[in-house]
Parts: C-alpha cells; sequence; structure tokens
C-alpha cells in the first residue's frame, strides 16, 4: 500500500513537473506591415502572425506575440526579449552577422509604384524623382547605392512612406510587390500602379525568413522542421489563400 | 613472383598448412573487399537519395508550383476578360502583374517571358476596355476596342496555353530523369549484390572440386593400396602425384608400407619354409613331422590305419670314415629323393628324424601291408647306386623299424614311435637290412603275440 502510494506521488510530481515546462516561445513582429502583420483593434493580425501560430501549433508550444519598432526589432531579439522575429525579414549579410536566419517562408521582390506616367524603373529614368522607403530596410539600402540621383524619403514604417506617397510628397514608393499590390487595392493606393519591371538585383532578391538568436540552431531546425510541415499538410496554402490571390510560397 | 610459380609448376606441392592458410587469406580478402564494395556501394546510393531530396524534388516540386502559378494566371486573365468594371479590371490587372512578376524565382526564360506578354496583355486588355468604356456611344469604335480586347485575350491565353506545356513537359522530363535514375542505381545495386553473393558460391564449387582431385582422390587411392597390400596383391603406381604435401606423404607412406610388407611375407615364406624343412636334405623336419603325424591319428574317417617306417642307414659312421662327411650328406640326400619319390604309399611324408635316420608316415590297410611296404623301401634303398668321384660309386642298406595305429588307436603318436623304433632295435639286432614291425600287444590276427619279420 505505501509502495503505491509512493509511486502515485512519484508519477504526481513527474506530470507537475513536465507541465511546468510546457514551453512558451515569445514571438516579436512589427505589426504595421499590411498584409503580413499589422495592429487590428490593438490584435496583431496577418500573414506572418498566422503562420507563426501554425507553426506553435506544430510544435507544441505556447506563443505569446508583441509588436516591435521594425528599427528595434533586432536590438530586442539581442536583448532576449524574445525568442523569434517573424516579420517578413528579408535576408542579408549584415543581418546574418547578428541573427540566424530560417529557410525561407515566402519569395517576394521588390517594385517601384507611382503615377502610370512613370513607366520605366532604371535609376536614369527616375533621376530627379522622389521616392519613399521605409528606413532599415534593405529597399532604403539599396535606394541610397543604386539611385544616387533620385531623392530619397525615408518613412519611419511602412505605413509612414505610404502616406509620403499618398500625399503627394513623393513620387514613388518602393517596397515588396505583394505587400504594395495590397496597397493599390485600397481606396488611397488606387491612384497608383506598378512602375516598370521588378526591380532585379543580388541584393534585392529577397526571401522572407524567421529569425531567432545567433546560434540558437536548434530552435530553427524545430521551425524549419514544422514550416516544411505546414506547408505539406496544406495549412501554409490555406493560409496563404486567405490573403493572396496566388502563392506566394 | 614468375620463379616462384614456375617452381611451384615443376614440383606442384603445397602443403595442408598453407592451403588451408591461402584459403583463409582469400576468404578474409574477399569479406574485406566485399564489406568495403557494399558500403561504397551504399554510400553512393545514399549520395543520390539525398541529391534527389535536396536537388531533383525541388526542382520537380517548383515546376508544380509554375504549373499552379501558370494556371492561376489563365484564370486570373479570364476574369479580367469578363469583368468589364474599371475596379475590378484594375485590381485583377495588378495581380496579374504581381503574380507574373514572381515567374523569375524559378522558372525558366520562356515561362518567364512568356508571364510578361501575359501581364503586358492583360493591361492591354484593360485599357481597351477602358477606351471602350470612354467611347461610349460610338459603337464602331467600342467595337474596334472590343477587338482589340479579345485579341489580346486569345493572345494571352495562347501563350498561357504554351507556358503550362513547357512547364509540364520539363516536369515529365524531370520526373522522367529521376525514374531512370533511380532505375538504373537499382539495377546496378541488383547487380552488385547478386554479383557479392554468387562469388563465395562459384569459390565453394571451385573448392569443392578442388577437394574432390586434390583430397579425395589420392585419399581414395592410398585406400585402395592399403586394400591391395591387405589382399596381397600388388599396388598401383600413383598416376598423378598429389598437389598436397601431406597426401603425396600418405601415399608415399602407404606404397613403402605395401613394399614393406610384400618383403616381410617373402621372408616369412623363408622362415617357414626353414622352420619346416631339414636344411640338408629338404626333407620334412622332426617337428613337421610331428604335427602331420598327429593330425594323421586324428583323422577318423580313414580306412586302415596309420603307418610308421623309422628308417635308419646301417653303418653310416664307418661310410663317413671311409669316405668323408660329404659323401656322408650325399647318401643321405640321396636316400631323401628317394624317399620322397617312393609313389607307392598313400599320402605319405617324409622326414628326416635326425642323424642317419628317417621317417616315413602313411596310411596304410593293416600292419601286414606296412611290413611289405617297409620291406620294399629296403629292397630300393639297396638297389640304389651312388655315384662317388670318377667312375667309382657305392651301395648302402637301411634297416626299417615298422608301426601301425589302426584308425581309432588311442595309443598316440609318441607310443607309435616309441614302437616303431624297438622294430628299429629289432632290425638292426637281427642282422640291419631289414624291416621288422612290432605290433601292439592287443592285435588281432595271427600276428598276436608275435613279430612279423621280413628279410630284405
Amino acid at each position: 500500500m505505501l509502495r503505491r502510494l509512493s509511486i502515485a506521488f512519484a508519477l504526481t510530481t513527474l506530470l507537475a513537473v513536465g507541465a511546468g515546462h510546457a514551453e512558451t516561445l515569445r514571438i516579436a513582429t512589427e505589426g504595421a506591415y499590411p498584409p503580413f502583420n499589422f495592429l487590428d483593434n490593438g490584435e496583431l493580425k496577418g500573414f506572418d502572425v498566422d503562420i507563426a501560430k501554425a507553426i506553435c501549433a506544430k510544435m507544441s508550444v505556447e506563443c505569446s506575440f508583441q509588436a516591435v519598432a521594425w528599427n528595434d526589432i533586432i536590438d530586442g531579439l539581442e536583448a532576449n526579449k524574445y525568442d523569434l522575429i517573424v516579420a517578413s525579414m528579408a535576408f542579408s549579410k549584415e543581418r546574418a552577422a547578428r541573427i540566424d536566419f530560417s529557410e525561407p517562408y515566402y519569395r517576394s521582390h521588390s517594385v517601384l509604384v507611382g503615377d502610370e506616367k512613370y513607366q520605366d524603373s532604371s535609376p536614369e529614368a527616375l533621376a530627379g524623382a522622389r521616392i519613399a522607403v521605409e528606413s532599415g530596410t534593405i529597399q532604403a539600402e539599396y535606394l541610397k547605392k543604386a539611385y544616387p540621383k533620385s531623392t530619397i524619403l525615408l518613412g519611419e514604417d511602412q505605413p509612414a512612406a505610404r502616406k509620403l506617397l499618398i500625399e503627394k510628397k513623393a513620387d514613388l514608393l518602393i517596397g515588396d510587390a505583394i505587400e504594395l499590390l495590397t496597397f493599390m487595392e485600397t481606396p488611397e493606393g488606387s491612384a497608383f500602379s506598378y512602375v516598370g519591371d521588378p526591380i532585379s538585383s543580388d541584393f534585392l532578391q529577397s526571401s522572407a525568413h524567421i529569425t531567432a538568436h545567433k546560434g540558437n540552431q536548434a530552435l530553427l531546425a524545430r521551425v524549419n522542421a514544422a514550416l516544411k510541415e505546414i506547408k505539406l499538410n496544406g495549412t501554409y496554402d490555406r493560409i496563404n489563400d486567405a490573403y493572396f490571390p496566388f502563392s506566394i510560397y | 613472383m614468375l620463379k616462384s610459380w614456375s617452381r611451384w609448376r615443376s614440383s606442384r606441392q603445397i602443403s595442408l598448412r598453407s592451403a588451408g592458410r591461402a584459403l583463409f587469406l582469400i576468404a578474409l580478402v574477399y569479406t574485406g573487399a566485399a564489406a568495403i564494395f557494399t558500403g561504397v556501394l551504399l554510400t553512393k546510393i545514399e549520395r543520390e537519395a539525398k541529391f534527389t531530396r535536396e536537388t531533383q524534388l525541388p526542382l520537380i516540386l517548383s515546376q508544380t508550383r509554375n504549373a499552379v502559378k501558370t494556371e492561376r494566371l489563365a484564370s486570373l486573365v479570364r476574369a479580367i476578360y469578363l469583368a468589364r468594371d474599371r475596379r475590378l479590371e484594375r485590381q485583377i490587372q495588378l495581380q496579374i502583374q504581381a503574380l507574373a512578376q514572381g515567374f523569375p524565382f524559378d522558372a525558366g526564360e520562356r515561362v518567364v517571358s512568356g508571364s510578361k506578354s501575359v501581364a503586358t496583355l492583360a493591361k492591354e486588355i484593360a485599357a481597351a476596355r477602358q477606351q471602350a468604356r470612354d467611347s461610349a456611344g460610338q459603337s464602331t469604335a467600342a467595337f474596334n476596342f472590343e477587338e482589340r480586347a479579345t485579341a489580346a485575350y486569345s493572345q494571352a491565353i495562347k501563350i498561357i496555353d504554351e507556358m503550362g506545356k513547357e512547364l509540364s513537359g520539363d516536369a515529365a522530363l524531370a520526373a522522367d530523369r529521376l525514374a531512370k535514375e533511380i532505375e538504373a542505381g537499382a539495377a546496378s545495386t541488383r547487380n552488385t549484390v547478386l554479383l557479392t553473393l554468387l562469388m563465395p558460391g562459384l569459390f565453394c564449387v571451385v573448392l569443392l572440386l578442388l577437394a574432390r582431385r586434390h583430397l579425395a582422390k589420392p585419399v581414395l587411392a592410398a585406400i585402395g593400396n592399403l586394400k591391395r597390400i591387405s589382399e596381397n596383391r600388388p599396388t598401383l603406381p600413383v598416376q598423378t602425384r598429389p598437389v598436397l604435401a601431406e597426401l603425396a606423404m600418405i601415399g608415399d607412406a602407404v606404397l613403402s608400407y605395401g613394399y614393406t610388407a610384400s618383403e616381410l611375407r617373402r621372408k616369412n615364406v623363408v622362415l617357414q619354409a626353414l622352420a619346416e624343412e631339414d636344411p640338408l636334405t629338404g626333407l620334412a623336419n622332426r617337428r613337421t613331422l610331428e604335427t602331420y603325424l598327429q593330425s594323421a591319428l586324428a583323422d577318423k574317417d580313414k580306412i586302415g590305419g596309420t603307418a610308421v617306417l623309422l628308417i635308419d642307414v646301417d653303418h653310416f659312421k664307418s661310410i663317413n670314415d671311409r669316405y668323408g662327411h660329404q659323401v656322408g650328406d650325399q647318401c643321405l640326400q640321396s636316400l631323401a629323393l628317394l624317399l620322397v619319390s617312393l609313389d607307392r604309399l598313400p599320402s605319405s611324408l617324409a622326414a628326416r628324424y635326425g642323424g642317419e635316420e628317417f621317417v616315413i608316415v602313411y596310411n596304410a590297410d593293416n600292419e601286414e601291408q606296412a611290413l611289405l611296404d617297409a620291406a620294399f623301401v629296403c629292397r630300393r634303398i639297396e638297389a640304389m647306386r651312388i655315384p662317388l668321384e670318377g667312375e667309382h660309386s657305392m651301395t648302402m642298406t637301411a634297416s626299417i623299424g615298422v608301426s601301425f595305429a589302426p584308425r581309432g588307436d588311442a595309443g598316440g603318436m609318441n607310443e607309435l614311435i616309441l614302437r616303431a623304433d624297438k622294430a628299429l632295435y629289432l632290425a638292426k639286432s637281427g642282422g640291419r637290412n631289414r624291416a621288422v614291425a612290432d605290433h601292439p600287444v592287443q592285435a588281432r590276427g595271427r600276428f598276436s603275440n608275435a613279430r612279423g619279420q621280413t628279410a630284405g
């Protein structure tokens, strides 16, 4: 009898310890990059958020989300304020020096949008034009290098950059093709269309990744496995179809 | 190497021990080689599987993705053609553009340029529709714009069709290539495994054949020779010398044993003769005589009985003294020759009993007959001429004591000889050159209580 009691006690203890170990992942996103991530009545939503939730479910972990300004988001990760960033972050060497990247979870490219009178996206054709861009992005870096004859206007986030275009303070806006497609379908964006061909450069060829602390390969391996699974079991495609007219994988 | 080989060829000998070692070495080397080979093969398969997973499958998946995108492009083009609403047309046109811009990620050049053309044509459809709306009322102009939209639409659909064909062709090619690679890999694996399994089997067969030729054959030959030796037949020489040294040694040992055995047998024959014969006369010796006499007395089926004639040369000492021992020996030899050539005595055995004494044992009907035979022998001895040196010759006489034991007589050998000896004594004392019989006391007939005597 005593023996049975002690076994029961041991089991209870084990279960309690197990429950205590239920992992919670802290996830950061920007919350200002519709339709990928945005705040809707104080709640974080968007493609990135849904993908992050699907991955958490696949990994059987609890997830908590927080919105962090784009320019602070890597610092916050390094300060261990959260475990993962799921915020349509493109790969770049500068970032890779500070944080580690998962496999890409979608791919996109950069385009210019603006008035229909612009037909050519080459730096020569856009000499003297004012181009709006979100600061801290790979597009901002690229514009500074590749479009020296144009005026570069920085917005602190994507809505701010859009505002510059809408209020005619900028002639053109550079951004992600998919993100800008959503923008042009809104009333504010209805006056604009794609300008010329997508800007092709190895520097801009962008794929979006989930990122983690430098050296946290174990977590990224689990993220990659979960990513592969939701892609294969159709979860990814369902989320994709809720936001975009075609697959962005 | 070559030299040692040719030396081996000429000697064609290998010890069982080194044969075993060579076998072990071969097995070891083969196992090692098979293990390495299998390892290499499996690593190769693993590498190919990895390559397929990392390169081929993503390729096929991206083709599939592009095919889905192309399908999507087609439905968007259909949608823009059917839209007839400025806002909707613009929205779809932007979607087509964004979708078309996505192709360069992982599609071929023709598919990318096709998607670009489709995006331009979608733009043209939207523009033509807008112009048609703007020229509302002027039916001809509107009709022309409508015509342009339709032309652009059909061209776009045609381009999309070609893109689809290109993509499905690529996907099929990639899948086919993949299937072929897997098939080739499987075939080569099968062949290798078969070969790896077959080799030891073949080796075993060769080993069995070698064992039959180089183990069983020499052993059987040696056994055959042993059998021949035991049956006192000549051994067969080895046709091919066994390659295994130990077996060659065994074969040689058997042959030399066979030689020794036949030599021994030959010597045995000589020794037996020596044991049975008297060396001077070639007659049976006393021991042989006793054996013969005993078996003659034991024979219960014979008719009559056994007679013993004990023959002693008369005055032999004086022959020796007068003519020398050589002539004495000659006399004895002549007498022996005469005794063995007597053909009237059935089942007779002539033996030298000692010195100048001889014995004949034979089957006689009765004592009278034996006495008559003895008298006959006396006359033959007396008539014999013994040649001497030159023209001379000499004669001699002998006295004979006769004893007879009828069939089933219980007296025994010694008594029979003793009686013959007594009879001989009587013959000597009776004047020599005669035969005298000494019959037993209980003998019946007219010889009872009397001594038969016949003068020669």
